[in-house]
């Protein structure tokens, strides 16, 4: 078998695997019902708020980071402007 | 080759016998009335969730996510509109991005069931030597999958889960299709790496 056969034999095969692989599933009805029921009341619960949240938080803590260098910098320059 | 991915949509509106309105009408509706989203949710859950598992590999995140997905497609309805991009598309959109930031967040690689793909093969197949060797194939595959960078793996579960075209793909991963077919061969390519490299 020359190498463009066997590549296009181990592509082949390699999809078959993959189409296996995607074995049918299915939620449970119950699971269907409850979620339907839940999410249409707003009762999941969502981490996206929470990523939101969190990146400002974290946004607010490096620009309160940021103004203590530049008033610590800002302080230093003065203060060896004095001395000067 | 979109007409045919509508042609899908169209075709999945009229088995469901409800309500015949488009899943574009539907999620209009929905911005006034968060009721209608029921229908849609009733419409395209099984696929979601199965995308979601393709992705996650068991029945407990897939479930969690997959509530995740419709929650956040009922909270952002304002911002869809049909400017050429499906609603199947835009809800496997955020299906990926909920799938994404649970790996993120967990700092765990997607992983696959193992076991329940092993149950599987011992069902279909009765021939023991036969059996052992697919669920060996089937476990270098898995591990080979879960391996792979996200958009490569969203490809293969649109692919092969949900039996989308690559034109299809190419909406939801904002691609060209030549892009989703190049992209695709590559996969394939890096897949088969992977599992020759494992012991």
């Amino acid at each position: 078998m020359s190498a463009r056969a066997q590549h296009a034999h181990d592509v082949s095969a390699l999809e078959r695997a993959l189409a296996e692989f995607a074995h049918p599933v299915a939620p449970r009805p119950e699971y269907v019902a409850e979620t339907k029921t839940a999410v249409l009341a707003g009762r999941i619960d969502d981490h996206e708020a929470n990523a939101l949240a969190a990146a400002f938080v974290v946004t607010a803590f490096a620009a309160g980071v940021a103004g203590m260098f530049v008033f610590a910098g800002a302080w230093i320059i003065r203060a060896t402007r004095r001395r000067g | 080759m979109l007409s045919q991915y509508q042609a899908s949509t169209d075709a999945e509106d009229g088995e469901s016998g409800v309500d015949p309105r488009s899943d574009k009408e539907l999620a209009l509706a929905a911005r006034e009335d968060p009721a209608v989203f029921g229908i849609l949710y009733e419409r395209h859950v099984s696929t979601i969730y199965r995308y979601v598992y393709y992705r996650v590999g068991n029945r407990e995140d897939a479930e969690d996510l997959n509530a995740r997905v419709f929650m956040r497609a009922l909270k952002h309805i304002q911002r869809f509109d049909d400017r050429g991009v499906p609603f199947t598309a835009w809800l496997y959109r955020i299906a990926h991005n909920v799938v994404a930031n649970f790996h993120r967040d967990n700092g765990r690689h997607p992983q696959v069931s193992l076991e329940d793909m092993t149950s599987r093969e011992v069902h279909h197949h009765d021939d023991a030597d036969h059996a052992i060797d697919l669920r060996l194939d089937q476990r270098r595959l898995a591990l080979a999958f879960a391996r792979l960078p996200e958009e490569r793996q969203q490809l293969i579960a649109l692919k092969f889960s949900q039996q989308l075209q690559n034109a299809e793909i190419g909406v939801i991963m904002r691609r060209s299709e030549g892009a989703i077919k190049s992209l695709y061969h590559r996969t394939l390519e890096q897949l088969r790496e992977l599992m020759e490299a494992q012991p």
